[in-house]
């Protein structure tokens, strides 16, 4: 630790001497949420996982030493840009990993553009896949259009028919619900109402009576995080009927609340550790040195900065345009065994898995949370390249 | 849907809202109470409120103490915390700007909420129903879980009293006289500066009795507080500075008016509260039973 900021620091002191390294290190500067709401989720335990597919890859590569920096963007787009920059301007970082908030990536997006700089960002924006997209940057978790038909299509399917939302008041919320209900409309099923909660609610038992009024057979939550949790625990408490569907449930919020209070709900997620024999052995080795199995966050983290380290040292370089063409060029190998492929605009087309929790009789124990019902293919799900706006896709 | 004016759905979203009121009640009782007798405006109320959820859990995770253990044990903590507070900190106050206290209060809230973050992380903890308080009754137009009508009778009964101790006993006498003028109090051999800690101490203890009320049916989360206390402070300037009555009638009064609202036009149940605030201090800036200049 000590000696990588020391190696750092005079990187720093040699760049702003205005000498060149002869021969630049790999720096990957992993900005993420530390601390707030999405910081159980990725925060310390996925910058565990990019140290574990540095060290899994031997620490080098083409014969340079594979930095990792990390820092907190708080969620704020300024604080995120200031790091980022900083980082590019004096310390060579190469890739910007995480990057775990729209506001921050959007930011981060134009600063790169123009540079021989990488971003892999965790940030759900559609505008990040079209207008906003780069040459250089990669969307590492599905944006809204493609979460939404991943939770709905296979709900809709198993006879969900009638839906109602619970949304959260801001951007976000609003994006889900409109690309989920086109969703649910395409699969044959219906919206029969909705509700949005302020980001300060703490009581959702009106909204929960309503739906439960509204004959829904699923009540969609475009919401995450603690507002998610209250609203299952307060589900339960009114015996609500209807199958809860949180677009964003994760098994850290199981693990938080209880799986009392989420037992039965549906759901889709891109990673989890108890799926197949490959998952449980990568579960097995992060958890030895983490203490907890990885989340899907933890996972996706490992995966791109072992694909980024694999175009490096395929194209003998840190030349971004040669890296991301070797990276969209060659399948990316998954955790779990699976493949995905980058598309031109960033997106990534990977197959997800749709889940039901189980309930405690089931469960082993802690993190035992998820029966794993089968993929929802990628081809099914991905935003269509043909109403893309991103000047990539089009020229 | 925005104006659905079914009956039913209007009767069963202000019981909801009583529930609400029930909390904000508790929580401004408790402000009311600090900031009338002692005049220190208690921004870290929120934090204590979280406090007595996260010590409600701690004392069943480690102790194997449950629902009704800790809704003795963890206020009396949270009391405990508050003693400590006052006494470094808060007593130093007492003779400059409200302005101060304001400020330091806020601070402490930011520096606990963070330290929790810390240790718990910010997804927050479980905490289940009491056994003894699930299930549901019937009332005619909705099905009320056990637990709220728990929440209900309990809430309003701690609160009158509270109001009682303070407005008709010798001992809520003696408090009122010491804060009006400690040093005649003083003169007759009562300690002023251990009946203020107490009453800052109990202040924040009710807090912490609405936080173990919270826990079963809120997310215990370093946030809880933070979130509530906003609405809460509005309850305060609404009801009026100060005012240990006007505290309880106002808490209930907006949780009903936040449901009613939430009946007929969700949109605005979020912001009718701070609507009703506006309007109060237009009119009578005192607010409804205020009574300070």
């Amino acid at each position: 630790m000590k000696n990588r900021w020391v190696k750092a620091a005079v990187s720093a002191a040699a760049l702003a001497a205005g000498s060149i390294p002869a021969a630049a290190d790999v720096n990957i500067g992993y900005l993420a949420m530390m601390t707030g709401a999405s910081a159980d989720l990725a925060g310390e335990s996925a910058l565990h996982a990019v140290r574990m597919a540095v060290e899994d890859f031997g620490g080098k590569v083409n014969g340079e030493p594979i930095n990792v920096l990390s820092a907190d963007h708080l969620g704020k787009a300024d604080v995120g840009l200031g790091i980022a920059r900083e980082w590019i301007d004096q310390k060579g970082v190469n890739l910007l990993l995480n990057v775990d908030n729209s506001a921050v990536a959007l930011a981060v997006s134009d600063l790169i553009r123009d540079k021989n700089v990488s971003m892999m960002m965790a940030a759900a924006n559609t505008k990040l896949i079209n207008e906003k997209c780069g040459a250089h940057q990669i969307m590492t978790i599905l944006d809204t259009t493609s979460q939404a038909r991943a939770v709905v299509i296979p709900q809709v399917k198993a006879g969900g028919d009638k839906w109602f939302f619970i949304t959260v008041d801001y951007a976000l919320g609003h994006d889900l619900q409109a690309r989920a209900t086109e969703a649910i409309t395409a699969a044959g099923g219906q919206v029969v109402g909705s509700a949005t909660h302020s980001p300060q609610a703490t009581d959702y038992s009106a909204f929960l009576l309503q739906a439960q009024a509204s004959g829904a057979t699923n009540i969609a939550l475009a919401t995450f995080g603690t507002w998610q949790n209250t609203i299952a625990k307060q589900a339960q408490e009114f015996g609500v009927k209807a199958t809860l569907s949180p677009f964003y449930l994760t098994d850290t919020d199981v693990k938080s609340v209880g799986l009392d209070t989420f037992q039965g709900v549906s759901g889709t997620i891109q990673f989890y550790w108890d799926t197949n024999d490959q998952t449980r052995a990568f579960a097995k080795r992060y958890e030895a040195s983490y203490g907890r199995p990885p989340t899907w966050a933890a996972a996706g983290n490992y995966e791109y900065t072992r694909h980024y380290l694999r175009a490096v040292d395929a194209v003998d370089g840190t030349d971004a345009d040669k890296i991301h063409a070797w990276m969209r060029e060659h399948p990316m190998e998954l955790v779990d065994g699976t493949t995905a492929t980058i598309r031109k605009d960033g997106f990534v087309v990977r197959d997800v898995y749709s889940f039901r929790t189980k309930t405690p009789p089931e469960s082993k124990g802690d993190w035992d949370y998820f029966v794993i019902n089968g993929p929802v293919h990628g081809a099914q799900i991905e935003p269509d390249l043909a109403q893309s706006t991103c000047p990539l896709v089009k020229g | 849907m925005p104006f659905d004016l079914n009956l039913n759905l209007i009767l069963g979203q202000m019981v909801l809202g009583l529930v609400n009121g029930v909390f904000y009640a508790i929580l401004s009782l408790g402000l009311a109470i600090i900031f009338g007798l002692l005049g220190v405006i208690n921004f870290a109320h929120g934090v204590f409120f979280m406090l007595g959820a996260f010590l409600a859990y701690m004392l069943g995770a480690t102790l194997g103490i449950g629902y009704w253990g800790s809704l003795l044990i963890a206020p009396v903590l949270v009391g405990l915390i508050g003693i400590v507070v006052e006494v470094l900190l808060i007593r130093r106050l007492y003779k400059i700007d409200h302005l101060y206290g304001l400020l330091l209060t806020l601070g402490l809230a930011l520096a606990i909420e963070g330290l929790i973050r810390i240790v718990f992380g910010q997804q927050g903890v479980p905490y289940p129903i009491p056994p003894s308080l699930r299930g549901a009754v019937d009332i005619g137009f909705m099905l009320l879980p056990l637990y709220r009508v728990w929440v209900v009778v309990a809430g309003i009964v701690l609160c009158l009293a509270t109001w009682f101790v303070i407005e008709r006993t010798p001992l809520g006498a003696k408090l009122r006289a010491a804060t009006d003028n400690p040093a005649m109090v003083q003169a007759f051999g009562i300690n002023v500066p251990v009946m203020l800690t107490l009453t800052y101490a109990a202040g924040v203890a009710l807090a912490g009795v609405g936080g173990v009320m919270a826990a079963p049916v809120m997310t215990i989360d370093p946030a809880m507080g933070t979130n509530i206390v906003i609405v809460v402070f509005a309850v305060v300037v609404i009801g009026g500075m100060g005012s240990i009555f006007g505290s309880i009638v106002t808490g209930l009064g907006l949780g009903l008016l936040e449901g009613l609202a939430k009946a007929t036009f969700p949109s605005a149940s979020s912001t009718v509260i701070f609507v009703a605030m506006v309007i109060i201090l237009v009119l009578r800036p005192r607010g409804l039973f205020g009574k300070m200049a």
